[in-house]
């Protein structure tokens, strides 16, 4: 019925020149001889917050777009407006066919009801007719495994066993949009990886999905293209792969490239791919190559190549690098980073003291770590390679080497250093 | 619900363009808001007494309390002189407590479904449409004891019961037009609630429910002519106490009002309800 869309191909969504702006109150406390000194004015003060500024982006059906970028960069803001929730204070927001949310997980739902007759009411509020649930509610059942209490009332589930409920009533739509935010980081990881497994099977179905996500790995898995949003501006919009690098290196340049080069929280960062290398101290962030670093290798302590550690094993790193002509001096720094970008520790050649007189053609630097007592997780060593004065950087490498750490280390925090406790009888 | 209704979003509102699923299928539409509608108004009167020991009973004592009360009033202590007084109150009481319960609770229809309303493509007119049908079931509930009371009274039951579909739906129609504007305009103006509350008392007061209207003067009558609720509640007696066929030029007046506000209502509504979001 809307005829000015004959041109437009088969994007699902467009977006265009979205904007979002929110007022945050903040209510002020003041005494009540403030107030009567003010005339009783205004005791609020309203900030606008520019939430999405100027976004701009195509979806086309079939295809899965994952949305990442730091807190507060816009992402919840897009994908409720995606959702349908909210009004773009400027800018157009256009949705094809039908599109189910996982962001208002088990809207309708009741805590007197039973989880049956739950899953009715999401469905019918979501646009099922009861013939349409009637037909695939023993699959809803089955997928959320709650077989034994569906007929309790939901006031009976715990958290976990609501969000099971809500997430197999979703994903039955039959929806040719799934929004999913972050909720799929909930609940216990058998089902989580229950959950990614179904959005794979959806989307190979030719679902679209798009999904904000923290986790790299999922984004890496689930999406064909990415979109990173930063202070309310696409900063970078591709296949994923090239996306969660670039996103990954940034997190990784900004550790490395200590005083000085601190320019990656660009205010002015453009909304267009191009522009991106401009917001970016980009010789930074590749290195010039006139060293490059080919492999990095992780072995155990017998020798073997792995990628994964018990906490507190010894490890062995061999980098190999490539240069490309003679270099003198050159300073290798190593890292390790938590997955999420937090760096565990760094040191350098010059740090420890050990000069490297000079390289040229291909090589290899290794070194060892006796013990790394390292919290479960997923980590990843950052390396990279400076000439002697720190002003040029030859590459860095933040890929290449990932690795796991595993073991039945109790506790929080980033390592788990050998301990004992004394003195208790 | 009609189906105009999805077109016509469709056109104007870019971002809600999407129709319940497979909504190309007009019967599947009527199915679709049938289907939500009735189990939404079952969930609501199952939940309403749910866990209570009476359950649905409770439904019954508010109105018997009411008819108790009334009768001992209007009979012995001031008496009226009207005919089979508890059926004649019964009839108009429950149609009445159909009428404003579903008014009142109208204000707060849009903010106690908030996760609903921000659900995108849900149609929040269902919700005013699932309040005036839960009160349905009330009255519904409530029947069978004026037909004892009709039978006690040995008026017995007549071929014109037969109009009650026709006067319930004029009912319906008024009341679901009526709630309509009632649940948009307290969405913005808190006023509406209280303005509310006070024109359904007094409403109450210049409709007969407990009294008769033959005995006002003259130049009072216009009030109860024009009032659409009066000359339903007179209908309902009509073929009830009266066992004779409502007056249809009456009808026809509450007609065109119920339909007229039925319009308005929907129009109102439907014109306000995309902004509803930011004003939860």
């Amino acid at each position: 019925m809307s005829s000015n869309s004959v041109t437009a191909t088969k994007n699902l969504i467009e977006v265009e020149d979205l904007w979002k702006r929110y007022y945050v109150t903040q209510e002020k406390h003041r005494s009540l001889k403030e107030s009567v000194l003010s005339g009783f004015r205004s005791a609020r003060k309203s900030e606008l917050v520019w939430a999405l500024q100027g976004v701009s982006f195509q979806l086309e059906q079939g295809r899965t777009l994952g949305i990442i970028g730091n807190n507060g960069a816009g992402k919840s803001t897009l994908l409720r407006l995606l959702s349908g929730l909210g009004r773009p204070t400027k800018g157009r927001v256009m949705v094809r066919g039908q599109l189910a949310s996982l962001l208002e997980l088990g809207t309708g739902f009741h805590s007197d009801l039973t989880g049956r007759e739950n899953i009715y009411i999401g469905g019918l509020v979501a646009g099922l007719t009861r013939q349409e649930i009637g037909t695939r509610i023993d699959e809803i059942i089955e997928f959320s495994e709650l077989e034994a209490v569906i007929d309790t009332p939901l006031r009976t589930y715990s958290s976990g066993m609501f969000l099971r409920l809500a997430f197999a009533t979703t994903i039955s739509y039959e929806a040719n949009l799934l929004i999913v935010d972050e909720a799929l980081t909930v609940g216990d990881i058998r089902f989580q990886k229950k959950c990614i497994k179904r959005l794979r099977e959806l989307k190979e179905a030719g679902t679209s999905i798009v999904i904000v996500s923290h986790i790299m790995e999922q984004v890496q898995e689930l999406c064909d293209e990415v979109l990173w949003l930063e202070n309310g501006v696409v900063k970078l919009h591709g296949p994923a792969l090239e996306v969660v690098k670039r996103y990954k290196d940034r997190a990784f340049t900004r550790v490395v490239a200590s005083p000085g080069t601190n320019r990656s929280e660009s205010e002015e960062a453009a909304p267009v791919v191009e522009a991106e290398e401009a917001a970016h101290p980009a010789e930074m962030l590749v290195g010039n190559h006139e060293i490059e670093i080919s492999e990095v290798k992780i072995s155990n302590e017998f020798g073997s190549e792995v990628d994964t550690l018990t906490s507190g094993e010894p490890l062995n790193v061999e980098v190999s690098y490539f240069a490309h002509r003679r270099i003198e001096h050159p300073i290798f720094m190593i890292g390790i980073f938590r997955e999420d970008g937090l760096k565990c520790y760094e040191s350098s050649t010059e740090a420890d003291g050990v000069f490297v007189e000079a390289v040229e053609g291909a090589g290899t630097i290794s070194l060892t770590y006796s013990a790394l007592p390292l919290m479960r997780g997923s980590y990843w060593l950052g390396i990279s390679i400076f000439d002697k004065s720190w002003d040029t950087a030859f590459d860095f490498q933040g890929q290449k080497a990932p690795f796991e750490v595993v073991g039945a280390v109790p506790g929080t925090g980033i390592f788990h250093p050998p301990h004992k406790w004394h003195g208790l009888t | 619900m009609n189906t105009g209704l999805i077109e016509r979003q469709e056109q104007e509102q870019p971002a809600d363009t999407t129709p319940p699923l497979k909504a190309k299928n007009r019967g599947r539409v009527w199915r679709y808001y049938w289907d939500l509608i009735s189990t939404l108004v079952l969930r609501d009167v199952q939940l309403r007494y749910r866990r209570s020991i009476l359950g649905i009973l409770w439904s019954l004592v508010n109105p018997l309390l009411m008819l108790v009360i009334l009768s001992f009033v209007f009979q012995k202590v001031v008496p009226l002189g009207v005919a089979n007084y508890p059926a004649y109150v019964f009839c108009g009481l429950i149609a009445w407590n159909w009428f404003g319960a579903s008014i009142l609770a109208s204000n707060n229809v849009i903010m106690n479904n908030a996760d609903l309303v921000r659900k995108p493509h849900f149609a929040t007119e269902t919700l005013v449409l699932i309040n005036v049908g839960t009160n349905l079931v009330n009255y519904l509930i409530t029947l069978p004891i004026l037909i004892g009371l009709l039978l006690v009274d040995n008026i017995g039951l007549n071929w014109s019961l037969l109009f009650l579909p026709l006067i319930m739906l004029l009912q319906f129609i008024l009341t679901t037009g009526l709630g309509l504007l009632v649940a948009a305009l307290n969405v913005y103006f808190r006023d509406t609630e209280h303005l509310v509350t006070v024109a359904i008392l007094l409403w109450f007061y210049i409709t007969p429910i407990f009294y008769k209207s033959d005995g006002v003067p003259k130049e009072f009558a216009w009030i109860f002519d024009i009032n659409p609720m009066a000359q339903l509640v007179a209908a309902y007696r009509q073929i009830t106490l009266g066992g004779s066929a409502p007056d249809f030029l009456a009808l026809l007046w509450v007609s065109f009002l119920a339909l007229a506000i039925g319009a308005i209502g929907f129009i109102f509504f439907r014109n306000v309800k995309h902004s509803f979001v930011e004003e939860l």
